[in-house]
């Protein structure tokens, strides 16, 4: 593993001085090695998701009418710019787990995550990006001063930090270190979020995270190295769209109601019949992506803007005509919300009945614990109570021992949230509700339940049979 | 006080509903599928194209008048024509009054069952139940819902699907 330029450079500044070298800490670094397996998150995540046979939306025509049929695509990003430290695309970092976590004030409080689900609050920011350049989009360190008109560093500001060992992204808006221009500055941003690299949760819905759409930003990024890889890329791309309307799944979050544009969340498909042939092969990794995963509209911005990560081997050059050459007519809209029964409808399969049976209470020793505020978790179903691993579905009662307001769904434990809900409860209730839930293929025979809450709550589940 | 006869696990005890025979029997297999929204009257971004998305809340209907039809075969959510029930969690939100909501096949009339009891004030309260369809696919409704409640205000409905029986 090559180390950081910038690693380079203080060791020579400090062998040259005599400086004694520094006690080792472990190396934040900048456009790291992501933690495998790639892509970034479950393969059932909505930006892993195949499309390439999803039905096309019944207004695909008036959306892309509306986006404009002639409008060429745009590489947004690139490597560096001018003046110094400016650059295209957006950076990120990959951090060990003893990365100390840095305390972030959010503007948007009510809807940042305070830190990792089951970690102490804070985000491990490298201290670095206090005050160097290339941690922060746009390039400029985290302590420039952008609080006037005209400052080289406004802009998004999306700061992007992977916790390798910890498997969690951590990703922040508007992000800047106060006050301007000191070494000793502390964080703020306008939002924040949190995504666990194993779990499929959305975002509660109407809430932001560090993209207007309520999404993550990193796994919707063209990175350098998976386009030089000799495998297909295997994941959507973000993009934007000059206005917004709302938002469908997979988005949580509203940023605009011009009601001539479409919700966020929508997904653009490269139309298979595009002919790829006429580009370098990089470039049609690229777009093949596209056809196989497409679009995700994230943010209001520049129309068919698709974006990146900041990477200096990137080449304009290149990049900038080919994606010019791709319109809007080359692509369809994929059906708006589209979310795809990851079960085509398994069966036929019988009901056996069991004696009822409690499967798991939070609330017991061996229960696991509480489920945390806005977390997830799969219990395991097959092999308790009666339930033979080959069940398909369980026939159940979910309670909820609520200490706030909430929900909780309940899906087979190796997919993503669906964005369905099970059973609702208030602060300070007691309530069930009854459920035929799938369980889990991937072997584990588990039910996922999310906990739609701002509150951690106890979950109990009985069981009354299962289908098979 | 309504009480729930829709028992979870016995689709087919259904066809005893009420004097007016469904014209369905058993045994069905049931299928499984990814929990799905077919039906908000909150949002128009779900997509089963249920004529639920998006409209207005649901007007209370203590005298049946303003039943309302809708589908849950033929969308997105993969249900087939073929289905003769599906297995559903149903969601009323932001009642002012207490009351009760009921699910039942379209084309028929309502027999004075419910699904879903909820208290004045509740912000949000579910419940499972299996229910039949009818034999209509879209754009014919194949599911009726009605709300009543003792005075005059409305609510939002939500139904999610988690499989179906045929």
């Amino acid at each position: 593993m090559a180390i950081s330029s910038d690693l380079a450079c203080v060791l020579l500044l400090a062998a040259a001085t005599g400086l004694a070298a520094p006690a080792a800490r472990a190396q934040a670094v900048q456009g790291g090695a992501l933690p495998g397996p790639l892509p970034l998150f479950p393969s059932t995540n909505w930006w892993n998701l195949n499309v390439a046979s999803a039905p096309v939306d019944p207004n695909s025509a008036a959306i892309l009418s509306w986006i404009g049929l002639a409008k060429g695509m745009h590489p947004d990003f690139g490597g560096d710019s001018s003046p110094v430290p400016a650059i295209y695309g957006m950076p990120y970092a990959v951090v060990p787990g003893t990365e100390p976590l840095e305390a972030v004030a959010f503007d948007y409080v009510d809807e940042s995550d305070t830190g990792a689900p089951g970690r102490p609050a804070g985000y491990p920011i490298p201290v670095e990006a206090k005050t160097q350049s290339h941690w922060i989009e746009g390039g400029y360190p985290g302590n420039c001063d952008s609080s006037y008109s005209g400052s080289p560093c406004r802009g998004d500001k999306h700061l992007l930090v992977v916790d390798k060992d910890h498997r969690i992204l951590f990703e922040t808006w508007n992000t800047r270190c106060l006050p301007a221009g000191s070494a000793t500055c502390t964080w703020h941003a306008g939002s924040g979020a949190v995504f666990p690299l194993d779990s499929n949760a959305r975002r509660p819905d109407g809430w932001t995270s560090a993209d207007a759409a309520g999404l993550a930003i990193l796994p919707g990024l063209i990175r350098y190295d998976e386009v030089a890889a000799s495998a297909p890329i295997r994941h959507a791309f973000r993009f934007t769209l000059r206005d917004s309307n709302g938002y469908v799944f997979p988005a949580s979050h509203v940023a605009g109601s011009n009601p001539n544009a479409p919700p966020f969340g929508l997904r653009l498909r490269l139309k298979a019949a595009t002919d790829l042939s006429r580009f370098p092969a990089d470039v049609q990794k690229i777009f093949q992506a596209m056809k196989t995963y497409g679009l995700i509209f994230a943010d209001n911005g520049t129309d068919l803007y698709v974006q990146g990560t900041y990477d200096t081997r990137w080449d304009n050059g290149v990049l900038n005509p080919a994606f010019a050459s791709i319109h809007g007519s080359d692509f369809e809209v994929v059906q708006l919300g589209w979310n795809p029964p990851a079960l085509p409808g398994r069966g036929p399969m019988s009901f056996y009945a069991l004696a009822p049976c409690r499967v798991v209470d939070t609330r017991t020793a061996g229960g696991g614990g509480a489920l945390p505020a806005n977390g997830a978790r799969v219990v395991p179903v097959a092999g308790t109570c009666g339930v033979p691993s080959g069940a398909g579905a369980v026939a159940a009662n979910a309670t909820a021992v609520a200490s706030g307001t909430g929900s909780f769904s309940l899906y087979p434990g190796d997919i993503a949230n669906p964005g369905t809900s099970t059973v609702n409860f208030a602060a300070g209730q007691v309530r069930a509700g009854a459920v035929i839930v799938a369980l889990a293929t991937d072997g584990s025979g588990g039910v996922g339940v999310s906990n739609n809450s701002n509150a951690s709550n106890h979950f109990i589940l009985d069981v009354s049979g299962y289908f098979q | 006080m309504k009480i729930s006869k829709v028992s979870l696990l016995a689709a087919a005890a259904l066809t005893a509903l009420s004097g007016t025979a469904v014209a369905q029997t058993g045994p069905f297999q049931y299928y499984a599928i990814t929990p799905c929204r077919v039906a908000d009257t909150r949002s128009a971004a779900y997509n089963s194209g249920s004529y639920l998305n998006g409209t207005p809340s649901l007007p209370s209907d203590p005298t049946g008048s303003l039943t309302r039809a809708f589908f849950v075969k033929g969308g997105t959510c993969g249900i087939p024509s073929t289905a003769k029930a599906v297995s559903v969690n149903a969601t009323v939100q932001n009642p002012t009054l207490g009351g009760w909501l009921a699910l039942w096949p379209a084309g028929i009339s309502w027999s004075g069952i419910s699904t879903l009891n909820f208290p004045a004030g509740a912000g949000a309260t579910a419940n499972g139940a299996v229910v039949p369809l009818s034999a209509c696919t879209p754009p014919c409704g194949d599911m009726n819902v009605r709300y009543g409640a003792a005075g005059g205000n409305s609510l939002d409905f939500v139904l999610d699907v988690t499989g179906y029986f045929q």
